[in-house]
């Protein structure tokens, strides 16, 4: 369908324009505390939750407990259930399934990953030309549902002398270089991806910048916003925003 | 990177006849020392170079470092106790760097409150043939993920300048400093009262001089120059 760009020019982010719609604030300054006696103001207000998956839902591969009640709870009173995940590692088709394996069955366009949200992006603004990827399967599987034109480099050895490194770089035309989580992230993936941002008209997307993710025992571990900062600092340039907290990821879901 | 003994020899062999190691302060040199001086008796979490560990062991640091066989998983870094012996994590150039190292530095920082060194802070690293990223960039993986900057030992930050006053007595305001790096040579000569010069040798060219707050009292396109106008070549 047709997006709504927000001030957005291909490949660049208002500053200004996100900065206010961040700013705008339609609550009180203090959390009301859910009970029992407010609960039933905080559902009946309601047509619409839009659900964050990790650490809301889920903990890495643990249910929270009673999530999955209470999702089946508001989809019986008749609410609109929508996930929203800065997650850039499934599809849609494998978050569907995850959920079904949970107990809670949904369509595919109540699910909204920033994978998903990368592809949209990139579709919504015509891009037709090559991306280099450093990320996961998830973008992946929907750059190849979009059509768009991707590669990425699996494995890459350890260099001695820093002028292989450039030497193995694919010489390819790249328009954009898009980044999400990478467990596998290397140091010739990010000069890599250096190499092809140095040409003026490659864009620099990122499909979140989430700097850690909570882990199995409850500690921080690095996010896809700490790996995508390393090329940010290394080539000077601030990348396009898809994931929350930005305007095209709401864009992209209120559009559908 | 080289242990002093090996840029030594290096400039030794390029024709230098007068210099010796202890002429030479790497960034691994100062961040050792600095420990050393400050008292340090723990364990060290190590990242980076072969030259870089090499220095820790010189100096007498006991470090962990993860390399090869011993590198840590996805599941690994979030399952593995965490060594109360640890106190610092120090972060160097690594091109082995991978998850399972940031991921265990990123977990001694938070959770055991580590303090949190870094060699140098370079963004990019340029060689003849290409620009690769730099300590910096690298850095930056695990100061974006613990939310905090570290001490940085080398140039611009005044760690190594208190190294150097105290191993070779000079006298700031008759020392200058020569780099072709405006945000860290010549910040380091700027900041701490020495003279500064800059050559366009390297790194910075004239539309960033141009651009840039911090301003070389001395410029000049090669190191060469300095001779040669002195002798009137």
């Amino acid at each position: 369908g047709n997006i709504m760009m927000f001030g957005l020019r291909k490949g660049y982010l208002n500053k200004t324009k996100l900065k206010k719609r961040m700013n705008r604030s339609y609550h009180t300054a203090v959390p009301h505390i859910l009970s029992s006696r407010n609960i039933r103001q905080f559902i009946d207000g309601k047509d619409t939750f839009m659900f964050d998956c990790d650490g809301v839902l889920w903990k890495s591969n643990n249910l929270i407990e009673g999530s999955i009640e209470t999702l089946n709870y508001l989809k019986d009173m008749g609410k609109r259930i929508i996930f929203v995940t800065n997650n850039s590692t499934k599809s849609l088709t494998k978050y569907q399934q995850r959920f079904l394996d949970f107990g809670f069955e949904c369509d595919r366009e109540d699910i909204f990953s920033s994978s998903y949200a990368t592809a949209a992006y990139l579709q919504s603004i015509n891009f037709k030309e090559k991306v280099f990827l450093i990320g996961a399967s998830g973008i992946e599987e929907e750059l190849s549902l979009h059509g768009i034109d991707y590669f990425k480099l699996d494995k890459t050895p350890y260099y001695k002398y820093s002028d292989q490194i450039i030497d193995d770089i694919p010489d390819i035309e790249v328009g954009a270089v898009v980044m999400g989580l990478d467990i596998n992230l290397t140091y010739s993936k990010i000069a890599t991806g250096l190499h092809y941002l140095r040409n003026k008209n490659c864009i620099f997307v990122v499909s979140n910048l989430d700097y850690a993710l909570p882990s199995i025992n409850g500690s921080l571990i690095p996010g896809a916003g700490s790996m995508a900062s390393m090329l940010q600092c290394a080539s000077g340039m601030d990348p396009v925003l898809v994931g929350k907290p930005g305007p095209i990821f709401y864009d992209i879901i209120t559009s559908k | 990177m080289k242990t002093r003994a090996e840029y030594a020899q290096k400039l030794k062999d390029l024709g230098d006849d007068h210099v010796s190691e202890d002429d030479v302060f790497t960034s691994s040199y100062t961040i050792a020392s600095f420990l050393n001086d400050s008292g340090f008796s723990e364990t060290v979490y190590l990242i980076g170079s072969s030259g870089l560990a090499k220095e820790f062991e010189k100096q007498g640091i006991k470090y962990i470092k993860h390399d090869g066989e011993n590198s840590l998983s996805v599941d690994g870094v979030q399952s593995v106790a965490l060594d109360d012996n640890i106190k610092a994590v120090v972060m160097g150039n690594d091109r082995a760097i991978d998850f399972g190292k940031i991921g265990f530095a990123t977990r001694l920082i938070l959770e055991k409150n580590c303090d949190f060194y870094a060699t140098n802070l370079d963004s990019t690293w340029v060689t003849p043939t290409c620009i690769l990223p730099g300590t910096g960039s690298l850095v930056s993986w695990l100061s974006t993920a613990v939310g905090r900057q570290p001490i940085v030992a080398g140039k611009p930050s005044n760690v190594i300048y208190e190294i150097l006053v105290s191993r070779t007595g000079l006298n700031p305001q008759r020392t200058c400093m020569v780099g072709d790096r405006l945000d860290t040579d010549i910040l380091f000569g700027n900041s701490n009262e020495m003279k500064s010069m800059l050559v366009m040798t390297g790194v910075t060219n004239e539309e960033e001089l141009q651009g840039s707050k911090i301003v070389p009292q001395f410029k000049t396109f090669c190191l060469g120059d300095i001779k040669r106008f002195a002798t009137n070549q």
